[in-house]
């Protein structure tokens, strides 16, 4: 396992260092160390995530590349360590998702799709999913700040289409 | 992690306007909600309705089972207007059971004949036929037939969601008639010899009749007259496959599997009335004639509809199983009736008691909303 150190530069200017291995959580970032274009003394500018969103990204890659490695270490482990393990996985996303607002959720989307990440992408939906649950429309508006386009005739037509799983 | 604070340029916030996020992410997030769940946020607002529709698992994939009302002559003078809706219990959302909207007088004193995907076929205390989509209460009407119906006629029904078009085989003790989209009359199937199980194969678009000598032909019905195509070997079951000096009754049934094969399913009740058997029959093109397979593998069996589906990784829906709905018009109201069979472990899986226990229901079967879009 390398343990090189790359840079990554946020688009208001802070730059972070993280391992090599857990960059590559990201598609993208491991594409470029592929093709060799990361210069190990520049940092990688990404010009469409923030500071405080890049820092839950790679608290989020950091956390992964811990765990993966346990993985190979680990072949062996019996059935309970394993479920042990995964739900201190669990737990940690749990929390990590948990103390978000869900502006910061959105950003963080936005980021993990651009950097490709998809397990981040299937976390934080999952959770945008859990939000919306269980919930009628207008609930699901509120929480979310969404303005309700329909026409009435539109909102009548759809809920004609679905009555039954309003009720 | 080393963070240097090296400013050069200002953030700019970013304002979350969720019905704008892209549509390939709100898919991201749709797929995770149930069928339900999804048809309530279509509702959101345009952009998200919009995106809802073009969402991978939009097509439900999984049954789920329909309680009809009491009847009115059962019902009594209880003028509660919830009793012309029938209740939907969808096994993914455990907790939840959803209402129909109000679907009249006239359905609470009809009785569901069969199911297949979001349709019913119903008749009405006049013999009429009708299918009805009970989630739109779009409605079909069925030519009219001087026949009487009893107890003991068979239907075999299938519609397509999309297009519309339907069939539906009534089979009578000594005869056989059917009728389709764009027909106003039923027509006549040339009597051969008594009938027992008929079903319609999608996947050929014929229909496969086991006669009582067992025969078992293979019809086509493009036309108004049916025509003879082929046959598939008799089959003549194993008689030691069943303990039958314990049995109270037993059926027999058709399906067709997703790759279109067809099978026979010879369901059997044991006399403690809560034991149920199934032997499941696979034509065999090599050596000919049928084999006992013991598993469905990745499929379950809607023995209501007649075809397995795919149930691997499906959440609400258990593969190698049968899903059963007794089709039994003495036991109407006997909760046994409906159930999960899992051939693994050759035990029944019975529904979960809070669905029951609060609501009363004539008549439950499994319903597939969406099956065959």
């Amino acid at each position: 396992m390398s343990s090189n150190m790359i840079m990554l530069k946020s688009s208001d200017g802070a730059s972070f260092e993280i391992e090599e291995a857990a960059a590559r959580k990201s598609k993208i970032i491991a594409n470029m160390i592929e093709v060799e274009c990361v210069d190990e003394d520049k940092a990688i500018p990404l010009q469409n995530v923030t500071g405080n969103i890049l820092a839950l990204v790679i608290e989020y890659c950091n956390k992964h590349i811990v765990d993966d490695d346990d993985d190979v270490a680990t072949e062996e482990a019996s059935e309970e360590e394993e479920e042990a393990k995964k739900k201190k996985v669990d737990d940690w996303e749990a929390e990590f998702m948990n103390s978000m607002s869900l502006e910061t959720m959105f950003e963080l989307l936005l980021a993990a799709n651009y950097l490709n990440i998809k397990s981040l992408i299937d976390l934080v939906c999952q959770t945008i999913a859990n939000n919306i649950k269980d919930k009628t429309p207008e609930e699901v508006r509120k929480i979310f700040s969404i303005e309700n386009d329909f026409t009435p005739e539109e909102e009548e037509e759809i809920r004609k289409e679905n009555a039954w799983a309003f009720g | 992690m080393g963070q240097q604070s090296q400013k050069d340029e200002e953030a700019v916030p970013v304002i979350p306007n969720w019905s704008e996020l892209c549509p390939d992410l709100l898919r991201c997030v749709f797929k995770r909600l149930s069928f339900t769940n999804l048809n309530r946020a279509k509702l959101v607002c345009s952009s998200w309705n919009t995106a809802s529709r073009g969402c991978a698992p939009r097509d439900n994939q999984i049954p789920w089972l329909i309680l009809f009302p009491r009847r009115v002559r059962e019902a009594g003078n209880n003028n509660n207007n919830s009793r012309s809706s029938c209740m939907l219990f969808v096994p993914e959302d455990r907790d939840n059971v959803y209402k129909t909207r109000d679907l009249g007088v006239e359905f609470v004193k009809s009785w569901c004949l069969m199911t297949c995907g979001s349709w019913l076929l119903m008749s009405n205390p006049r013999w009429d036929l009708y299918i009805l989509n009970p989630l739109t209460s779009e409605r079909i009407d069925l030519p009219n037939s001087i026949i009487i119906l009893k107890g003991s006629d068979q239907f075999c029904f299938w519609i397509d969601n999309k297009t519309k078009d339907y069939l539906v085989v009534w089979m009578k003790s000594d005869s056989i008639i059917f009728t389709k989209k764009g027909h106003n009359e039923w027509h006549n199937f040339p009597f051969i010899d008594w009938h027992q199980e008929v079903v319609y194969n999608h996947k050929d678009q014929k229909l496969y009749i086991h006669y009582h000598n067992d025969d078992l032909t293979i019809w086509d019905i493009s036309g108004d007259k049916p025509c003879k195509v082929g046959f598939l070997d008799c089959f003549r079951r194993n008689y030691y496959d069943f303990h039958y000096y314990k049995s109270l009754r037993d059926t027999r049934h058709l399906a067709v599997t997703t790759s279109g094969d067809v099978l026979f399913v010879a369901c059997c009740r044991l006399q403690d009335y809560k034991t149920w058997d199934f032997r499941i029959y696979k034509a065999n093109h090599m050596n000919r004639g049928w084999v006992r397979i013991d598993s469905l593998g990745d499929e379950a069996l809607i023995l209501d509809i007649g075809v397995t589906v795919v149930a691997k990784d499906v959440q609400g829906i258990k593969r190698n199983s049968i899903y059963f709905s007794g089709m039994d018009y003495a036991a109407i109201n006997n909760q046994g009736n409906n159930f999960v069979f899992d051939l693994t472990t050759e035990k029944i899986e019975p529904l979960p008691q809070c669905v029951f226990s609060s609501i009363q229901f004539s008549d439950a079967r499994w319903f597939f909303p969406g099956f065959n879009s």
